[in-house]
């Protein structure tokens, strides 16, 4: 099964909730990525 | 940084601080922007879309035949719609998301790390899969539990529900503290094994968290060892360390809501039991050829237990069809499955030549006026409850609709007239009042097919012809099916249909019945007894 699939069943979400989902994972690795790679940079320099 | 370090031990001077504060400002920037896109993308997109989830729920039940609210009753699916709704909204929001991302974003910087040193990355990571197999290895064990908690805790509701729609025979029977003891002992029990979950779980996460936090240990003691070594310099393990402390923060916040994420799987298994349960569908062209309601060879069962066997019937146009039998003997399952409220396992009924199992359920019944012995009437004004025959009927039409069943009188004398509010289920009616209102109602629909299920059998003798009065205008020249257990009430029908044990064993006038000597001519008897029947 795919893996949107198969979360739509485990988390009983909508096609709208997966779109969502992506959208969410997508900001948080952003999130995450800057404020260590801020981190990262400043230590590095 | 290695500047200040160096400025600090007295090695070096102070760098431009312009460089560092300009860095810092684009920092905050793009840090201050990403936060604000996360926040609208996870709880803000969420918290958008929960009222929707439930709107889908309600419509989806709407649309659901009757048989599903056999297995599921009202106080469970309030919960779903409300509890479970909840559960699962702040998964939404708080955990997926920040999970998978947290995962990902782990991934992307161990792979930058193993370029630094491979050592530290893996003693500074080792823990993280670790923590989590400890966690999804007691998956099944935490949903169980949880599981248990539901179980108990639509119990309590259950009961709770039970109190307050029996409180008058619980009352009368001296009952009260037997209930109320009862109903302690599903609240100690749902407080137990909800206390028993929480702390199952408890363990869990917080040994994963312990597990997660020896890896910042094992990267302060490889560090060191590799500083000793001559290995690794002393700025590479503080990155490491300022690192790890951010790796481990979502991962942290995450274990404390992973039991949550198992958890609401229960919830989700309860929402798509709604969802994937087959909803009543048909065409919403219906052009039916006059509204003869045939039944042919009709058979029905609830779950495995057999209602309906072989029935076959006609209930003409401009006719009164009564449908007479013991309690049990299928009569009120033959009204519902005309008006499509349940769907026949195998046989045909047909309304106008139209087989109804073709047409959409909502359209059907714009040709239906159903009168059922419960009522139902909604916390509104009496105006609006019976503008519910027609969502778009003037003042002036209701008011003839309230005339024509006998209404006007008692409407006029409540206190803000049509305008006062009749309280949950009319509860400020009497039982003829909400009668007559449901008259009303079916009157100003004026459907061409009218079903009564035993309309006038709980009413007193000034009610019932008060009512009956109403009726006689609501029928005129239309499709009628009755359900009564009063033979007196169907002396005039044109038809009579007997059943029995679900089969239909006598079909004529009530006159030629009665001239049988058999299955409606021994109802008339056992009737007339009991109508002489004195204390």
């Amino acid at each position: 099964m795919k893996f949107s699939e198969k979360m739509k069943q485990t988390y009983a979400l909508t096609d709208v909730g997966i779109r969502n989902m992506k959208k969410a994972v997508f900001w948080t690795v952003i999130v995450n990525l800057v404020v260590m790679g801020g981190q990262e940079s400043y230590i590095s320099l | 940084m290695k500047d200040f370090m160096e400025a600090l031990t007295g090695k070096a001077d102070l760098p431009k601080l312009a460089n560092y504060l300009l860095l810092l400002g684009i920092f905050l920037v793009v840090s201050l922007v990403t936060h604000i896109q996360q926040y609208t993308n996870t709880y803000g997109s969420v918290y958008a879309k929960v009222k929707d989830v439930r709107m889908n729920l309600a419509e989806s039940l709407r649309k659901l035949p009757l048989s599903f609210f056999g297995k599921r009753d009202i106080a469970d699916l309030t919960e779903t719609i409300m509890g479970d709704v909840n559960t699962l909204e702040h998964v939404w929001s708080h955990v997926l998301g920040y999970l998978y991302g947290a995962y990902i974003s782990t991934a992307v910087i161990a792979i930058g790390l193993l370029f630094m040193s491979w050592q530290l990355t893996i003693a500074a990571l080792w823990a993280v899969p670790v923590a989590f197999m400890l966690l999804f290895g007691t998956r099944k064990l935490v949903m169980s539990r949880s599981a248990r908690t539901r179980k108990a805790a639509l119990t309590v509701s259950d009961s709770m529900q039970e109190m307050l729609e029996c409180a008058r025979e619980i009352r009368v029977t001296n009952k009260e503290a037997d209930f109320l003891k009862q109903f302690n002992e599903k609240v100690d029990t749902h407080e137990r094994v909800t206390l028993s979950g929480e702390l199952f779980t408890g363990i869990f996460v917080n040994g994963a968290s312990v597990i997660m936090r020896l890896g910042m240990a094992t990267t302060i003691l490889a560090g060191t060892s590799m500083i000793l070594a001559g290995t690794a310099d002393f700025m590479i393990l503080f990155m490491f360390l300022m690192v790890i402390t951010r790796i481990y923060a979502p991962f942290d916040q995450s274990l404390a809501l992973i039991a949550e994420m198992f958890m609401s799987q229960v919830s989700a298994g309860r929402i798509r039991e709604i969802y994937d349960t087959p909803v009543a569908t048909g065409s919403e062209d219906f052009e039916p050829k006059g509204h003869d309601i045939v039944f042919d060879k009709v058979s029905f069962a609830y779950e495995d237990e057999g209602v309906l066997k072989n029935v076959s019937f006609t209930a003409k146009e401009g006719e009164v069809t009564a449908l007479v039998g013991a309690s049990g003997s299928g009569k009120s399952t033959c009204a519902r499955l005309a008006a499509r409220l349940w769907d026949a396992r195998s046989g045909k009924i047909t309304l106008g030549g139209v087989d109804v199992q073709t047409v959409d359920p909502e359209v059907l019944l714009r040709d239906y006026s159903v009168v059922f012995q419960d009522v139902t009437l909604f916390d509104d004004t009496v105006m609006e409850n019976i503008r519910l025959g027609k969502r778009d009927a003037s003042d002036a039409e209701v008011l003839a609709a309230a005339k024509a069943a006998n209404c006007d009188e008692f409407i006029r004398n409540l206190p803000q007239g049509y305008l006062t509010n009749i309280g949950e289920n009319g509860s400020k009616l009497s039982g003829g009042e909400r009668q007559r209102i449901s008259i009303a109602r079916a009157l100003l629909k004026n459907a061409p097919v009218v079903i009564l299920d035993e309309a006038t059998a709980s009413l007193d003798v000034e009610n019932e012809t008060r009512v009956q009065g109403a009726l006689t205008r609501l029928l005129a020249g239309k499709t009628v099916l009755v359900i009564a257990h009063r033979m007196r009430t169907i002396e005039n029908a044109d038809k009579v249909v007997v059943m029995n044990d679900g089969r239909v064993v006598e079909i004529g006038s009530p006159a030629d019945l009665k001239t049988r000597k058999t299955e409606f001519a021994h109802m008339l008897q056992l009737q007339t007894e009991s109508a002489n029947w004195v204390i």
